[in-house]
């Protein structure tokens, strides 16, 4: 159909015909006439002028139903005027044509009339376009489903690659004209291919979608913002509350700078009786101090990193960030759940604390710290948890193991702590803190004075209550103008001197001078408080398991009698005595010391068998010990070698001490002296690694004598 | 030399002699005196372990948990991180050692990977003769990741150093390939 059009208007063009084009004028015509559904002249009826189109498409379309066909036929007379009209304009045409040849007319005559039929022809064609194209849509439409399921069938491929050119157009329409439908066909299938595609690429989704997240959630705010408020609670809640409070405070301090001088003298009063006010502006002015820093994990309470800042008094960061922790987790659980601990406030110091995943930083500052500062520690913990989260994770007690990228950033918070207050506050407020410093500088530094030196006094007083020669005694030291006094009765020169050395070190921590006015009463001892004192230690002596002492005193000598199992112990008892004011002479007479304790028993690999040709002469020699000593009893304990599993090592152990214990009772022994002790496995990584295997396989004896023996 | 510090846990019903282990094995101190615990009271004891190839230096933070009753049970928030526990009964008592186990799943369910002792403990009151028997009840080493079952006195300090010894031995870290 194009050909012919081109053809056409290149007839208009050119205005020289010739009969070879005339020739083709009659052959299109012919062609668009045969094709057109004008009825054969001499033959058909007028009145039925599409039946040549559905004759020629019965065969194609065999499956055509009746009613279709119906439909069809009513559509059609609706639109037989103009078919008429173009009926008559093929005719006229034709017979032009026809009049040309038989005339054999001259080329410019048939030029002339060629012009003259070209309207023809381009209403000829043009409806034939219309009617054509409806009349082939009207007939396959009911049955283009089965031809593309035919089709399919047949070539899926092809069909697939000729439905793909116009698909996105055709959805394109379709949303176009009916949008609500194409979303409902969709909709069931979105979130199924979204999940697809995570699984096939998991970032691709995150990263379509990340950018458009701000403006979705931006634009969620601005049409329902409370259901986003209540959303996000949970999450930030505490962060703005704590936040707020912090800005309040912020406001509340502002406003109080600006004050007239009327509501600055009422403060002043109000500062002068000891309202908090005055202590806040005057910590403000001091500033505040850094003194430890310390990152815990959280679930353990182990210390990450610590900062502490030298020149302040180390602290044992462990025990404190184990305690802090209980605390946290005890606040948690039973306080207030779900929200944390961010301030513990004692004295003239504060701990901050900040929370992070896995994590809490704990900064110990003394005075007020500045908002700025604590929101510097937020950032700095926030740079942290972000670059070393996973090796936080992952802590496991072995500092080898932290990130030095940590102790970096904690570094940063220790940098300008001695921040003062903004100087651009107004000339009211300095002149309020020169008069209130007056009034509180000397104040402040005397009452810092008095705690320091009773902290000092405290100190002394529980060391000197910590030395037992000395705890009967009442002496009390005071700090006063750089001296620490120590004032009290001892009976003798060395009680005086001792207290002296054990004040010694602590006036020097402080750099005090010590003034001892300890007066050493030589009191003519009387016999009752020596004796009263020496049963006091043999008393005490005796609570030790390897002690077994009795005591005589004639005036001015003591005879020690009875056992004592080991060397160092002797050694303290005859000091202990000694400074007994009254004893001069100390006589021991204690039985030998006991060698049982070198004795070992040793044994075959995986045995327990007792050796006796072996170890004959070790048990005769435990055996005699008993029976000299009969308050003395015996631990046996096992060691065994590093062969073999747990288990085994611990049933060895435990056979092995039962028979050296049968052995013992064999030898008329009382079993109850003789305590297996062998229920649990001395671990071999304990022992010298040198050692040959058989010389970690033993049993010995481990003697002590029970309270009620003594 | 390596340092690593790990957290370890007391636990068992009260009164059985937590703290009073903790006070053996730091101080080497004993009192009759009986002053429960309340909340957690934090200790520290730096324990070396030689092995064939290098000297350990454990730290090792005790936490000595308040004891439960029929009352209140053991907060399991103070479990957290803990690499390792003591879990305490006390053997004059034996409702205390049927407890046992209940301690022991707490534990682990909360740190699935945590080694155990348990201390039998006040082995100074039960007569030697029927130490053996009543300890052979408690057997626990049919659970894996048990170190050891010790029949332990704070009173006369048995058994304490070696426990803790044993503990610190089972958690030197593996050595890195
Ligand atoms: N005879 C004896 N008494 C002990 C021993 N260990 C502890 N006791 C006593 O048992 C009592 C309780 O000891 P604690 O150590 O306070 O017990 P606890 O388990 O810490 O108790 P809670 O903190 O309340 O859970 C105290 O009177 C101790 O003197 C022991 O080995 N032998
Ligand atoms: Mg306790």
């Amino acid at each position: 159909m194009n050909e012919g059009c081109q053809n056409l208007s290149d007839l208009s063009n050119h205005k020289k015909l010739n009969s070879a084009n005339l020739e083709q004028i009659k052959d299109l015509i012919e062609i668009l006439v045969d094709e057109e559904t004008l009825p054969d002249t001499d033959s058909e009826s007028p009145s039925k002028p599409n039946s040549n189109l559905s004759r020629s498409a019965q065969p194609d379309l065999n499956f055509l139903e009746s009613d279709s066909i119906n439909q069809k036929e009513m559509a059609t007379e609706q639109e037989s005027k103009s078919e008429e009209a173009a009926k008559l304009l093929a005719l006229t045409a034709i017979e032009e044509v026809q009049g040309i040849e038989t005339e054999k007319a001259i080329p410019e005559d048939l030029a002339d009339t060629v012009n003259n039929l070209i309207p023809l022809i381009v209403g000829l064609l043009e409806f034939k376009l219309d009617n054509s194209r409806e009349g082939i849509i009207e007939t396959v439409r009911p049955v283009l489903d089965r031809l593309i399921a035919e089709r399919t069938l047949e070539d899926s491929p092809k069909m697939a690659a000729a439905i793909a050119r116009i698909l996105p157009a055709a959805i394109e329409d379709e949303i176009r004209l009916n949008p609500l439908s194409i979303a409902r066909a969709i909709a069931p299938e979105i979130a199924l291919s979204i999940r697809e595609q995570i699984l096939l690429d998991a970032d691709a989704i995150p990263k379509t979608l990340g950018p458009e997240m701000g403006k979705a959630i931006k634009a969620q705010i601005e049409s329902e913002r409370d259901a986003m408020v209540d959303a996000l609670y949970p999450v930030i809640g505490s962060t703005i509350s704590k936040y707020m409070v912090e800005v309040v405070q912020d406001i509340n301090s502002k406003i109080e700078r600006t004050l007239s001088p009327e509501g600055i003298k009422r403060k002043f009063r109000a500062k002068v009786q000891g309202i908090s006010e005055a202590e806040l502006i005057f910590q403000e002015s001091v500033g505040y101090r850094v003194r430890a820093i310390f990152l815990i994990d959280k679930d353990s309470g182990l210390i990450i990193q610590e900062i502490q800042i030298p020149g302040e008094r180390h602290l044992d960061s462990e025990m404190l960030a184990g305690m802090l922790t209980a605390i946290c987790s005890f606040a948690n659980d039973c306080i207030a759940s779900g929200s944390e601990l961010d301030l513990v406030d004692y004295g003239d110091w504060q701990i901050l604390l900040e929370v992070a995943g896995y994590c809490y930083l704990a900064v110990i500052v003394a005075g007020e710290p500045p908002r700025a500062f604590i929101t510097k520690t937020r950032q700095v913990l926030g740079k942290i948890v972000m670059e070393h989260d996973k090796a936080i994770q992952n802590f496991n007690g072995n500092l080898a193991d932290v990130p030095l990228g940590i102790k970096t950033k904690l570094e940063q918070l220790t940098e300008t702590n001695q921040n003062k207050p903004q100087s651009s506050s107004p000339i009211l407020l300095w002149l309020l803190i020169f008069v209130l410093g007056l009034v509180f500088v000397p104040w402040g530094i005397s009452s810092y004075r008095a705690r320091i030196a009773h902290r000092i006094e405290q100190a002394s007083a529980i060391q000197l209550d910590a030395a037992p020669e000395l705890s009967v005694y009442r002496l009390d030291p005071t700090v006063k103008q750089g001296k620490l006094i120590v004032r009290g009765r001892v009976p003798d020169n060395y009680l005086r001197d001792r207290a002296e050395t054990i004040l010694q070190e602590i006036a020097e921590k402080n750099q005090l001078e010590i003034d001892n006015q300890i007066v050493a009463v030589n009191v003519p001892v009387s016999p009752n408080l020596v004796t009263g004192e020496i049963q006091r230690l043999t008393n005490l002596f005796n609570q030790q398991p390897q002690v077994s002492i009795q005591t005589s005193y004639q005036p001015k000598t003591l005879n020690i009698n009875g056992l004592v199992l080991d060397k160092s112990t002797r050694q303290s008892i005859g000091q202990a005595f000694q400074q007994i004011p009254g004893i001069e002479q100390i006589v021991f007479n204690l039985s030998e010391q006991l060698s049982i304790a070198k004795q070992r028993i040793y044994f075959k690999s995986g045995s327990s068998e007792l050796n006796f040709a072996d170890n004959f002469a070790k048990i005769n020699a435990v055996k005699q010990l008993l029976q000299q000593h009969p308050q003395v009893h015996l631990q046996l304990v096992a060691s065994n070698d590093t062969i073999g599993s747990y288990l085994i090592n611990y049933k060895l152990n435990y056979e092995r001490c039962q028979s050296v214990k049968t052995a013992l009772v064999a030898r008329g022994i009382q079993a109850a002296r003789l305590i297996n002790n062998c229920n649990s496995i001395r671990s071999a990584n304990n022992q010298d690694p040198s050692r040959a295997d058989w010389l970690k396989r033993y049993v010995r004896f481990e003697p002590f004598i029970p309270s009620n023996f003594k | 030399m390596s340092t690593i510090t790990q957290k370890i846990c007391l636990l068992g019903d009260f009164s059985v002699g937590k703290t009073s282990l903790v006070r053996r094995f730091i101080e080497d101190k004993f009192s009759d005196r009986y002053l429960s615990t309340v909340g957690v009271k934090v200790s520290r004891k730096l324990v070396e372990v030689k092995t064939e190839i290098e000297t350990h230096q454990i730290n090792l933070l005790i936490w000595d948990l308040e004891g439960n009753t029929k009352f209140k049970s053991i907060a399991p928030s103070y479990l957290k991180g803990a690499s390792s526990s003591i879990i305490v009964g006390d053997l004059s008592r034996s409702d205390t050692l049927s407890n046992l186990t209940q301690h022991l799943r707490l534990f682990w369910e909360i740190n699935p990977q945590g080694q155990v002792a348990v201390a039998l403990n006040k082995a100074d009151l039960i007569p030697p003769e029927k130490l053996a028997k009543l300890v052979e009840n408690y057997q626990l080493d049919n659970f894996p990741r048990v170190i050891g079952v010790y029949t332990t006195s704070a009173k006369t300090g048995d058994r304490i150093e070696q426990m803790f010894e044993d503990i610190a031995t089972v958690l030197i870290p593996a050595r890195k390939p």
